[in-house]
């Protein structure tokens, strides 16, 4: 999709309604950028991105704002620059447990609490398609744990489409989601119990599993196998 | 009757440079008001050279400022705040020697720098009023779109807010703020005009709306408290202008801590 140094290249990725896919790879791979040509913030050089006429797109950025200086209540972030109702807004806040959270600061909040804010806001977009940038990055052991958690009752109350980029592989690869292995190009993909026994997923994250969260090892040539 | 003209100004440009400190503040521009202010002896100079309308000409240069220091900071691989640098010192070199070339006819430059009344009219004034009136209009039009493109550049992009056009429109309405106010408050104090009102608010407020109210307050007293002690044309009027905002700063901050202590 890049020219020059192709970060991405050869990309066929397709996200259909009601389907759960994590995007995993070393650093470096291309997954933000994948994330951002397909939330159309980034142009890609060459390809195309198709949405359905009329998805609404919800996005949860890396980002934090803990580090923000302006005041501002939790309550009045949802609300800022997005119509909603205060029915609606309620509950929200109950579906994403930030209900406590109400009239709190948002530079006051905790990593956890920063990350179900910014995924009640998405919500609010009554949204086909949800987007995570790397949701639980900045999380402990157990708020990856409970956010992984919120995550996949909102996908199954919901029935909306989930693509997430993560770093936490020994989460996903315990999930039943589809997960796509990328670096530079889609190295493999499919579900977790079948990406186990992937020579290619071997070659990119090593063999043993249970160092998989710390070896990002991939200096191997890997196999391209389309989606 | 004079005096009633100037409070007036001085209450416009209150309002106007009230929330655009509040956003130099929150998005730590700081530097780029600092260094903007800058172009605007530049600007003076080249009105001079050019023998258009100070005012007029001031805007124009810091526009240019406002565009080249985008340019620059979109291919170079300088960061913001050298680029800024280099802008700003260029600007005030260029600005001064134009000042001694044209050496006898020019203006004091004393009087631009700390600011002077001596030579407002009522056509200028007028000029600063409806300015200003712009400012605040651009700045309310946009509000919401500018606090969240302030809290998260990479949502705001997603929700398709567009990030430069909302940034520039901010620098713009600082270019103007600048070249509005260089005569009453002065090159060298309108950073600390933008900053210590805003930097004041925020201590108390709990909400952006807040803030911007508040810093109105600071900004409208420092202002009218600063221009009752230089109208009589003995002193600069920027210097007593600030010397208010910090004194506001100074007692913001006390208040702050005992409240604390005493809850």
């Amino acid at each position: 999709m890049r020219e020059g140094s192709a970060i991405l290249d050869n990309i066929s990725l397709t996200l259909n309604a009601g389907e759960f896919i994590t995007l995993v790879g070393p650093n470096g791979a291309g997954k933000t950028m994948l994330l951002r040509c397909l939330l159309r913030v980034m142009p890609a050089d060459s390809g195309r991105v198709h949405h359905k006429a009329g998805l609404r797109v919800g996005y949860v950025p890396e980002r934090i704002i803990g580090e923000n200086v302006m005041p501002m209540s939790v309550h009045r972030f949802l609300h800022l620059n997005q119509k909603m109702s205060h029915d609606e807004c309620d509950a929200i806040m109950d579906e994403t447990q930030i209900s406590p959270l109400r009239e709190r600061t948002l530079s006051t909040l905790s990593g956890g609490e920063v990350q179900r804010v910014l995924l009640a806001r998405a919500l609010a977009r009554n949204p086909d398609v949800l987007m995570l940038d790397e949701p639980a990055q900045n999380l402990d052991i157990n708020g990856q744990l409970h956010f992984y958690r919120l995550i996949d009752n909102i996908f199954e109350q919901r029935k909306l489409a989930i693509l997430m980029v993560s770093h936490d592989l020994h989460l996903v690869m315990a999930s039943t989601h589809k997960v796509v292995c990328l670096y530079h190009h889609i190295c493999c993909s499919g579900e977790p119990s079948q990406l186990r026994h992937d020579p290619s997923f071997a070659a990119l994250f090593g063999d043993d599993m249970a160092r998989l969260v710390s070896v990002y090892s991939h200096n191997h040539t890997h196999d391209h196998h389309e989606l | 009757m004079m005096s009633a003209a100037i409070f007036i100004t001085a209450l416009a440009i209150a309002f106007a440079i009230a929330p655009l400190g509040c956003f130099v503040v929150w998005r730590r521009m700081a530097y780029f008001g600092d260094a903007l202010s800058h172009s605007a002896l530049l600007g003076v100079g080249a009105g001079l050279v050019a023998g258009i309308t100070e005012q007029i000409a001031i805007v124009v240069v810091a526009l240019i400022f406002v565009l080249a220091f985008i340019a620059l900071r979109r291919n170079a691989v300088l960061t913001s705040d050298t680029i800024l640098g280099v802008l700003a010192h260029a600007s005030l070199a260029g600005g001064i020697l134009i000042f001694s070339f044209v050496g006898a006819t020019a203006p004091d430059m004393h009087d631009y720098l700390f600011g002077s009344l001596t030579s407002l009219s009522n056509v200028k004034m007028a000029w600063i009023i409806g300015l200003c009136g712009g400012v605040v209009g651009v700045v309310l039009a946009s509000w919401h779109r500018l606090l969240l493109i302030t809290h998260s550049e990479e949502l705001a992009r997603a929700e398709g807010v567009s990030v430069a056009v909302h940034e520039f429109l901010l620098m713009a309405a600082l270019a103007v703020m600048v070249a509005v106010t260089v005569q009453i408050i002065g090159v060298l104090p309108i950073t600390a005009l933008l900053i210590i009102p805003a930097a004041a608010a925020q201590i108390h407020a709990k909400s952006p709306e807040a803030t911007v109210f508040l810093a109105i307050l600071f900004a409208a007293i420092s202002m009218l408290g600063g221009l009752s002690f230089s109208l009589n044309g003995t002193i600069a009027s920027g210097p007593p202008m600030v010397a208010i905002a910090v004194a506001i700063f100074a007692i913001s901050l006390f208040v702050k801590m005992l409240v604390k202590r005493l809850v």
